[in-house]
């Protein structure tokens, strides 16, 4: 019984000593960092000041708050119809098919983002594989120029976030229990009573990780909006970034942080509260 | 009492304010077949996991050979289980999993070899050494889990449902084939089931549990013949229940008889069991009593009026406890 | 019910092509001789040669590879004896605990950037291969903790009790039975591990040196001023090996799914 006791403290001092230092640390120093001032040439001053907040509360960053949340919609409305089918409609194919589909789909989510992004440009720029293809089949009669724009940024956010979505989706499809479905048939309803009735609710908890797993990333992938959209689109994780490399207003960086961080704390706990769970359906 | 192997003093234990057992005692000699009879929920699993150390409990004690063990760590423990659903290590092959307990005891590669050859041809798998858990059958793995438990001789074997999972078939000659080994070896098997033929066939005493109590201790043929209470009574071989003058009474239904003494009831239906006709009547006072008969059928039809009776030598007199 | 018509399975095709596009045309222009992306000079292996020759990159990768080594090495002795110490836990602390270290996954990567960057240069920690390494560590934990803790649920507990029955001590049960178990989520969690550190770009931006570039950076950097056709040629060195690495990841797994 000694040794068991000895074993739990043992086994719990790398996390603790981790989790203290390196999250929960910096975690409120990050909040006492946005009531501090910024100081005239570099750094801060321990003057306590609600400037910061009263700064991301202008309408100038409000704006940018909008338009990140926006864009972060746009994305997992996008996200969530595709993704949904596709993970429906994979975990129906056989086991065969669903293995071979899956490998398909990890070898991109695992190569590296960056790499991914390239192949994005190379379609996208102005005279690119895209513009040519149209180009050629007479659809266009002048380069489109989506490299830098909006819509461009939207399809690589899409790109980059649509297989959290299908995993969730799809584990969630594989665990249900078929037969309802059959009864609900049974009982007369079409095939479209039923999926609403019963498949929907069934894969509630797949949908709603999946919302969340694309919608809280879309607000921090500041380099996709940076190398899809240049600096035409300015999301809250670019002035983040911005503030803390070139501005050197941490202080302001943290305030913003901190926002950003309440939202995604409130996103995260309406999906507990309706799912009962802080576990995330697919993403392992 | 020399030759008491294992005994359980008052032993008591809750799971969320929940009486599992309420105070149990039990001596268990040596080389004895004892079955823990009782449905789901009556304790015996919480028995003999608190035997094996997996759960200690509330107050009470166990002894074995004298020594008390009800603190020790389950590894410390002469006593080996052979799990319900098998337990086999998944990440180990045949082999390893039944050498695994001596490997503990660090026996050397020859003699664990030596000794996991033997057990294997107690269970009659010779050859499976290499298979790993998932290429055996069902009643393989039960095999290979009793050989892993058995290789250890341990001075106690229990057995928590071990045939739960198997066909009738693969369970009677399973029923056989533990009896045997039990005899071979010689081993105190504590075995539980919630089947009341396997334990009447398999066992030198039953212990009857119900409700986290044990109802009635003895012999298959005192527990068949002499229950103690209309729960055993009705438990075992569902016994007819007979009340007279404020006595309550267990009947065998083999004991009986049409047209016989001066009880008249009416033939309510008939049925045909595993080489058993049965028939059940409604007494005149609104009591019902089932005969059994061997043979496919018998001379009475539904609402016929016949006389019922039994010698009094077969009526036993009960406790009541449950209706 | 389990035959899919017509249209599902178009759509499954042109989504799996889609979702390839861009790689196929990174392979296919890193062997272009044109200098400019948009036109097609023919087949060439400048850019690999060119690759080949670029130390800076060399280096850099180098400087990848020992990051995500010690990344993932941390990650699975923290996240894997986070798991197992806070197996069946009712201590309110420990939630507390494991509430925060998966954290890292659950926020955006900006936020982290931000949290490192500020407390490191507040404790004066030089940035380089030790804020690399420890950033890094954070969100590698969660996959760690998360993949063993979903085995260590899914493992029948009489698993742990036949082993102590047979007569096994704590760490013996451990040793012979449990971590060959959990083996399999923490051989992916160090495979997970290594790939998301090796791909990081955000957080790494904030927590590298001036004198330490990873490689993930270097292209980052590089793809900010224009596409160089380099890249294509690295994209496509990177993207065979991990094909390669899914594959046979696929492969280690499906073998101990038949096994358990």
């Amino acid at each position: 019984m000694k040794f068991k006791r000895l074993y739990a403290f043992l086994l719990r001092v790398p996390v603790y000593s981790y989790t203290i230092s390196f999250i929960i640390i910096p975690l409120i120093y990050m909040l006492v960092l946005s009531f501090l001032t910024k100081a005239q040439t570099w750094g801060y001053t321990f003057d306590f000041t609600l400037a910061n907040y009263e700064r991301v509360f202008s309408s100038f960053y409000m704006g940018i708050f909008i338009e990140s949340l926006k864009l972060a919609l746009i994305t997992t409305t996008i996200v969530l119809f595709v993704g949904y089918a596709y993970g429906y409609f994979m975990a129906r194919t056989s086991d065969a098919w669903k293995r071979r589909l899956m490998i398909l789909l990890m070898i991109p989510f695992w190569t590296s983002g960056l790499i991914r992004l390239n192949g994005w440009i190379i379609i996208f720029r102005s005279n690119g594989v895209l513009d040519k293809i149209l180009m050629f089949f007479n659809i266009i009669d002048k380069p489109l120029k989506l490299l830098y724009s909006y819509p461009a940024v939207v399809i690589g956010m899409i790109y980059f976030l649509l297989p959290f979505m299908i995993l969730s989706v799809f584990s969630s499809v594989e665990k249900m229990d078929w037969s309802l479905v059959e009864a609900a048939r049974d009982l007369g309803a079409t095939s479209f009573e039923a999926f609403k009735s019963i498949t929907l609710v069934q894969t509630m908890p797949g949908i709603l990780s999946g919302i969340v797993l694309t919608f809280v990333p879309s607000m921090g992938m500041f380099y996709v909006a940076e190398i899809l959209g240049g600096n035409k689109i300015v999301l809250i994780s670019n002035v983040i970034s911005e503030q803390m490399t070139k501005g050197r207003n941490t202080p302001f960086a943290a305030a913003l942080s901190v926002i950003l961080m309440i939202l995604t704390s409130i996103i995260l706990s309406l999906y507990k509260k309706f799912t009962k769970t802080s576990e995330l359906e697919g993403i392992l | 009492m020399g030759n008491v192997i294992l005994q359980l003093k008052d032993i008591r234990k809750s799971f969320d304010d929940v009486e599992i057992l309420k105070g149990i005692s039990l001596d268990i000699k040596k080389g004895e077949f004892i079955t823990l009879l009782g449905s789901s929920g009556c304790g015996k699993t919480t028995t003999i996991r608190i035997i094996a150390g997996l759960e200690t409990a509330d107050s009470g004690k166990v002894i074995l050979e004298g020594k008390d063990i009800t603190d020790l760590e389950p590894n410390k423990r002469d006593v080996n289980t052979v799990f319900q659903n098998y337990a086999l290590f998944p990440n180990m092959n045949v082999e390893q999993n039944i050498g695994y307990g001596l490997k503990i005891k660090k026996y050397s590669k020859e003699e664990i070899k030596k000794e996991v050859e033997e057990a294997l041809r107690l269970v009659q798998l010779e050859g499976f050494e290499k298979r790993m858990p998932n290429q055996l059958s069902g009643g393989q793995r039960q095999r290979v889990a009793i050989a892993r438990a058995i290789v250890n001789k341990p001075s106690v074997l229990l057995l928590d449902e071990p045939l739960g999972a198997l066909d009738l078939v693969l369970r009677r000659q399973m029923q056989e084939e533990l009896k045997r080994i039990q005899k071979t070896l010689g081993i105190t098997f504590i075995y539980i089931t919630h089947d009341q033929e396997e334990a009447l066939n398999m066992s030198s005493r039953v212990v009857v549990m119900n409700k986290g109590v044990f109802e009635q201790i003895g012999t298959p043929n005192e527990i068949y013949y002499n229950p103690r209470t209309t729960y055993v009574a009705n438990f075992v071989g569902s016994a007819n229940i007979y009340k007279k003058d404020n006595k309550i009474y267990a009947i065998r239904s083999e004991y009986v008889k049409m047209n016989y003494g001066n009880l008249k009831g009416v033939v309510l239906e008939k049925s045909f069991i595993g080489g058993l006709s049965k028939v059940k009547y409604r007494l005149e006072d609104g009591q019902t009593i089932t005969s059994s008969h061997s043979g496919m059928d018998v001379d009475v039809k539904v609402n016929d009026i016949i006389n019922v009776g039994w010698d009094e030598i077969h009526q036993v007199e009960v406790i009541e406890n449950e209706v | 019910m389990k035959k899919l018509s017509r249209g599902p399975i178009i759509f499954l095709i042109i989504l799996t092509l889609l979702n390839y596009l861009p790689i196929i045309l990174t392979v296919v222009y890193s062997f272009n001789a044109s200098k400019i992306t948009s036109v097609w000079g023919g087949l060439s292996l400048t850019w690999y040669r060119q690759l080949l020759n670029d130390n800076d990159l060399k280096k850099s990768l180098i400087n990848s590879l020992i990051v995500a080594f010690f990344t993932c090495n941390f990650a699975v002795i923290i996240g894997t004896s986070a798991a197992i110490a806070m197996r069946n836990t009712k201590l309110w602390i420990d939630n507390v605990i494991s509430y925060f270290s998966t954290l890292p996954i659950m926020i955006p990567e900006i936020i982290l950037g931000m949290l490192f960057m500020a407390i490191f240069s507040f404790i004066n920690l030089p940035f380089g291969f030790v804020t690399l390494i420890i950033a890094h560590t954070s969100f590698c934990i969660p996959y760690v903790f998360l993949l063993v803790r979903a085995r260590l649920v899914g493992m029948d507990p009489s698993y742990e009790e036949a082993a102590k029955d047979l007569g096994a001590s704590t760490f013996q049960t451990f040793r012979d039975i449990i971590f060959p178990y959990i083996l399999p989520g923490i051989l992916s969690g160090v495979l997970l591990s290594f790939a998301m550190s090796f791909d990081d770009v955000v957080i790494s931006i904030f927590t590298t040196g001036p004198t330490v570039n990873t490689l993930a950076i270097k292209i980052y950097t590089k793809m900010k001023t224009g596409v160089t056709p380099e890249i294509n040629a690295l994209a496509t060195i990177i993207l065979i090996i991990t094909m390669i690495s899914v594959i046979l990841y696929e492969l280690v797994n499906r073998k101990n799914i038949t096994k358990i």
